[in-house]
């Protein structure tokens, strides 16, 4: 029996044109708790409706608890629990009648798991949905995804729009529900403070392209920061392998790598900067490294830089296009492997 | 289940309330005319048809066009049942409140219509049968609106072509219960094949659509079939009206590449000839051709009589269609729309005191009186006595349905008369052919008023009258009548003159102050279609067309006597061949036809075939269509199977389904082509990194040179650690392949 509750293989679909999830290649380890990180538009929710075969992939494959995910069987579907992005609930239906109405789709459903996670809300059974807050209705929502006591959390952007108590809430919730070792949460979330606290593992899409998959602590460990200070202007940058971003402020340059930081350090130092520090890396800062087009743009920080001050002579944007990838680090399910 | 039994309820209650509310009005105004069971009338069935089916389709596209939105799709999707469970569930809600609010409305009718003193005329547990035939052909309706509301394709796409199932199930129930009749078991059980099919073809369709709502190619196959089907019948009906629409307008314009529409008519000349002859439908347009004269009895069908347009005095309605002599009922305004009673009298005259039916059990007249709506009067033979007395005698057999209406059309008779220098007196008749009814043993007039009952003319029996014909003009009006006794049958006129072709010994010759000659008329005649009869100064003329069966669709032949004005038989031409109407369709008609099937039933259904007479010249109802129709109507087939080959071959189809396009294609011509577009999801072709050839992107190798797909562009930020490791199986890939 594998060990991964949710594979794919160059999963891809397409709208029109336009790949949303392009040769997604994924795996996610029983009782881990799984961070899907990505832009808006970046394949996120395409890529859950995919798994839960609410969505038909162009090609590739899918398959969720070992079960192919076009073809889940209400057997399956009964071990896995999915908040959608809106935190759906039929707005005409009370808190007691959710209850009931969700109790009768699923085979078990823990009473007490429901109570307890309205009271963490503090919602009142009686309450039409339509009345309740959009943080109430996530909570709604969250209670109503628990008690069935899934063995795999399916939650799209469950704190989207929540506030800050809300949010603390839900995250222990899911704290709450990753008690149990064989429990999996797969969540796809913006706010990365959330996903620092709770997540082991992180993918993120750009694109709809899979450009992280890895353990938290081993994406820390490989996204690397450092601080240039000149006296002069900044002179130009020279080609780093791994170059996440480029940020340019007065007389400093923050350069974001990955990967490749003892040769990026190596790099710097070659320039000849007055000081070079580096600095700690928090994996809000790193995650926005990857969504911010990875150094082909410039941050918006820089932007502004370059608007009400003179452009540092010599600054051009990194050419990252025609650097060479990094043997060794091909995405899992490659064919060409 | 029950708690999807319960939140479908709680949230479409609603729709069946405004769909009940609805319903009651529509059948409170289909009752709106007091003196008849709305009900029985045909007026009602349409009504039932149209409006029964728009309810069921609002209400399944309203049950599921909401729900299918993304997320609240997604929750309802997502969990330990299965998507049938959940239409299930959809499906017994929706109907149920279907039925509730088209049942109560119209149990509610019945249970009115029943009261003694509702509605001047008899009531029968029978009336309410057209509705709940039509409440069972809205059903599938429900599927419709279903497949509407829940499939993610383009609203001007696909999206709408599901109705097209449905549709050809109501115009089948429509044509069981106008044709078969009920309550008849062979009218029951063909209803019942009919929403059978429908309903099957639908729900599979459906389910289908739950499983799966964005992907034609990830449905069950019998689903997909079940869709193009229903798909190909809308496509087919779309066809149909642009057929009519477009060709018909074309033909408006008169482009000289068109070809005109054709009539072929009967008239009779100046010269006492009935000659078959064939114009323009236009009338700008001077096209005639005379074909024959009938009055001839050696002329061939090669020989066209000399004649001109200006000689054609009278024209004599000879159509083949069933319509002229036996019309279905709702042809049949203001007959047979009582249920089994048949009501006397025209129900949209000015108001009359008394409302006359015939009980065909009983086979006796009832008389409602219009003021009290109840029943007053009973009648037989013997005349009429108050409701709560018994009749005396009884009638033995029905009055005949010809007494309702005017079958022959004397359109040029006064004209004729005129140059024959004839008076019209000769042939004005006193009697009120509004108040005639004729029953087997003779004529009677049935005064509405009085009322009063009188038999003006008997026959004895074993002779029975089979037949009366009647000319009108707005002031003047004249009778002939026909009746037989199973080997006699003659043509009574006034005045006693007597035209009789009888049959002693399988022949037919004529007989009284007539007798002249023998005829052979193998077939029996048991009714008389269509009837003419013109008086010229050198001679009479006298067309008829026999029924082999009086209610049934098969005619005879056509027989032509020309006698002299004494009554002498010098001619009896026995043909074929009546007017019609040739509706050149253009070639859009040839466009959209599938060759093959037109072709075969061409063949296989030969009009010649089905009206011929051994020994008498036949001649082809329809015309064969031109060289240039059918060289059209075949390539066009061709070139949609061609088409249709090339587009499975360039999308990659299994071979079955490839024989299924192509089989279909071949079946349906344009029709199935279409079907294949509008149904198939688009396989976007991408060129391939290693050949450079296109190659489908659903595929996961290139057909061609078998490359996977290139990895997506990477520049060394990629960090895959730890989980590249991964035990995933190539294998899990394969089966997506197509």
């Amino acid at each position: 029996m594998t060990d991964n509750v949710i594979e794919t293989c160059r999963l891809t679909k397409y709208y029109g044109a336009k790949a949303a999830v392009d040769q997604l290649s994924l795996t996610v380890p029983r009782g881990s708790v799984f961070a899907f990180l990505g832009r808006n538009g970046s394949g996120k929710t395409t890529t859950i409706r995919l798994l839960l075969g609410l969505e038909t992939a162009t090609r590739g494959t899918a398959r969720v608890l070992g079960c192919d995910s076009q073809s889940l069987t209400p057997e399956m579907r009964n071990r896995i629990g999915y908040l959608t992005e809106s935190h759906f609930a039929y707005g005409w239906m009370t808190i007691d009648e959710c209850e009931r109405f969700q109790s009768g789709g699923f085979r078990q459903w823990n009473r007490e798991l429901f109570d307890a996670v309205i009271r963490h809300f503090g919602l009142a059974r009686s309450s039409r949905v339509r009345h309740l807050s959009r943080g109430e209705r996530a909570g709604v929502c969250l209670a109503m995804t628990l008690a069935p006591e899934p063995e795999l959390l399916v939650l799209d952007d469950p704190a989207l729009g929540l506030d800050p108590v809300a949010r603390r809430a839900l995250l222990e919730a899911i704290l709450f529900v990753t008690r149990d070792e064989r429990r999996t949460v797969f969540f796809s979330s913006h706010l990365l403070d959330d996903v620092e606290r709770v997540a082991d593992h992180i993918a993120i899409l750009d694109g709809g392209v899979l450009r992280v998959l890895c353990p938290a602590e081993e994406f820390r460990r490989r996204v690397g920061a450092w601080i240039v200070r000149f006296e002069g202007p900044v002179p130009q940058l020279p080609p780093l392998a791994g170059l996440l971003g480029v940020t340019c402020l007065g007389n400093e340059m923050r350069v974001t790598v990955a990967n490749e930081l003892e040769a990026a350090e190596v790099a710097l130092r070659s320039l000849s900067g007055v000081e070079i520090k580096s600095v700690p890396v928090g994996l809000d800062d790193a995650v926005v490294s990857y969504m911010d087009d990875r150094g082909r743009r410039r941050s918006l920080l820089q932007t502004i830089a370059g608007k009400t001050t003179s452009e540092p002579a010599g600054i051009s944007p990194p050419d990252v296009g025609n650097l060479t990838p990094v043997r060794g680090l091909t995405p899992p399910g490659s064919p060409n492997e | 289940m029950r708690t999807l039994l319960w939140k479908e309820f709680r949230e479409n209650w609603k729709w069946g309330v405004l769909l009940l509310v609805a319903s009651a009005i529509g059948h409170a105004a289909m009752q709106s005319n007091e003196r008849r069971i709305a009900l029985f009338t045909t007026d009602y069935l349409m009504f039932a048809a149209f409006g029964f089916s728009l309810g069921a389709l609002l209400l399944g596209v309203l049950q599921t066009v909401f729900e299918a939105q993304r997320d609240r799709w997604a929750y309802l999707r997502h969990r330990a049942i299965t998507p049938e469970r959940i239409l299930l569930a959809k499906v017994i809600v929706g109907l149920s409140l279907y039925a509730v609010a088209v049942l109560i409305p119209l149990l509610l009718l019945t249970v009115w219509s029943s009261i003694p003193g509702k509605v001047p005329a008899p009531f029968h547990w029978s009336a309410p049968l057209n509705g709940l035939v039509m409440l069972l052909a809205g059903a599938p309706y429900w599927f419709a609106g279903a497949l509407i509301g829940v499939r993610d394709v383009r609203w001007y796409g696909t999206r709408l072509l599901p109705v097209g199932g449905p549709i050809m199930g109501t115009a089948g129930m429509v044509i069981v219960v106008e044709s078969v009749g009920l309550p008849t078991l062979a009218g029951g059980c063909a209803a019942l094949i009919v929403f059978a099919a429908t309903m099957t073809a639908m729900a599979v369709a459906t389910a289908g659509a739950f499983r799966n709502r964005t992907g034609y190619l990830n449905q069950t196959r019998r689903s997909r079939w079940c869709l193009a089907l229903s798909s190909a019948v809308s496509l087919g009906l779309l066809a149909c009206a642009a057929l009519m629409t477009i060709g018909g307008t074309l033909e408006d314009l008169r482009l000289p590449w068109m070809w005109p529409s054709r009539i072929v008519l009967h008239e009779i000349d100046r010269h006492g000839r009935l000659i078959r002859w064939e114009r323009a439908v236009d009338p700008h347009d001077p096209y005639a051709r005379a074909l024959c004269d009938l009055t001839v009895v050696d002329q061939g069908e090669g020989i066209a009589p000399s004649v001109s347009v200006s000689d054609l005095v009278m024209s004599v309605s000879l159509s083949h269609g069933r319509s002229d002599g036996n019309p279905p009922r709702f042809l049949r305004r203001g007959f047979g729309q009582d249920g089994p009673y048949r009501r006397l009298g025209d129900l949209w005259a000015n108001p009359r005191p008394h409302h006359w039916f015939f009980d065909p059990n009983e086979r006796v007249l009832l008389g409602y009186e219009q003021r009290t709506r109840r029943l007053t009067w009973r009648a037989g033979p013997d005349g009429i006595v108050p409701a709560d007395q018994p009749v005396a005698q009884r009638f033995s057999s029905g009055p005949s349905e010809s007494v309702r209406s005017s079958r022959i059309v004397w359109s040029g008779f006064a004209e004729v008369q005129r140059q024959a220098g004839q008076s019209l007196e000769r042939i004005k008749s006193a009697l009120d052919w509004t108040q005639a009814l004729q029953f087997e043993d003779g004529l009677y007039l049935l005064d509405h008023d009085r009322p009063r009952l009188s038999r003006v003319y008997a026959v004895e029996a074993p002779d029975r009258l089979i037949d009366l014909a009647i000319t009108q003009r707005q002031e003047e009006s004249a009778m002939w009548m026909v009746h037989d006794r199973v080997i006699r049958k003659f043509v009574l006129t006034e005045g006693d003159r007597v035209l009789a072709p009888i049959d002693p010994n399988g022949h037919a010759r004529v007989t009284d102050d007539l007798v002249r000659g023998e005829f052979t008329i193998p077939n029996a005649l048991q009714g008389i279609g269509q009837f003419g009869f013109a008086e010229l100064p050198e001679k009479n003329l006298v067309v008829y067309r026999a029924y082999r069966d009086g209610a049934a669709f098969e005619q005879g032949a056509l027989h032509t006597f020309v006698a002299t004005p004494e009554g002498k038989i010098l001619r009896h031409i026995v043909s074929n061949g009546g007017s019609s109407y040739h509706q050149r369709v253009s070639l859009f008609g040839a466009v959209l036809l599938p060759a093959i099937p037109a072709t075969t039933l061409t063949a296989w259904w030969s009009p010649a075939e089905r009206l011929s007479i051994p020994g008498v010249p036949i001649e082809s109802v329809v015309s064969p269509p031109s060289r240039e129709f059918v060289i059209v109507m075949w390539a066009s087939s061709l070139l949609s199977l061609l088409v249709t080959a090339l587009l499975v071959w360039h999308w990659r189809f299994s071979r079955t389904s490839s024989l299924g396009w192509l089989a279909a294609t071949a079946v349906l011509g344009p029709a199935g082509l279409l079907t294949l577009l509008t149904l198939r999801e688009r396989v976007l072709n991408v060129a391939c990194s290693g050949c450079h050839k296109p190659r489908p992107r659903t595929s996961e190798r290139c057909p061609h040179c078998g490359q996977y797909f290139a990895e997506p562009e990477r520049n060394g930020t990629e960090i895959y650690a730890t989980l590249a490791e991964s035990k995933l199986s190539r294998s899990i890939a394969e089966p997506v392949t197509r």
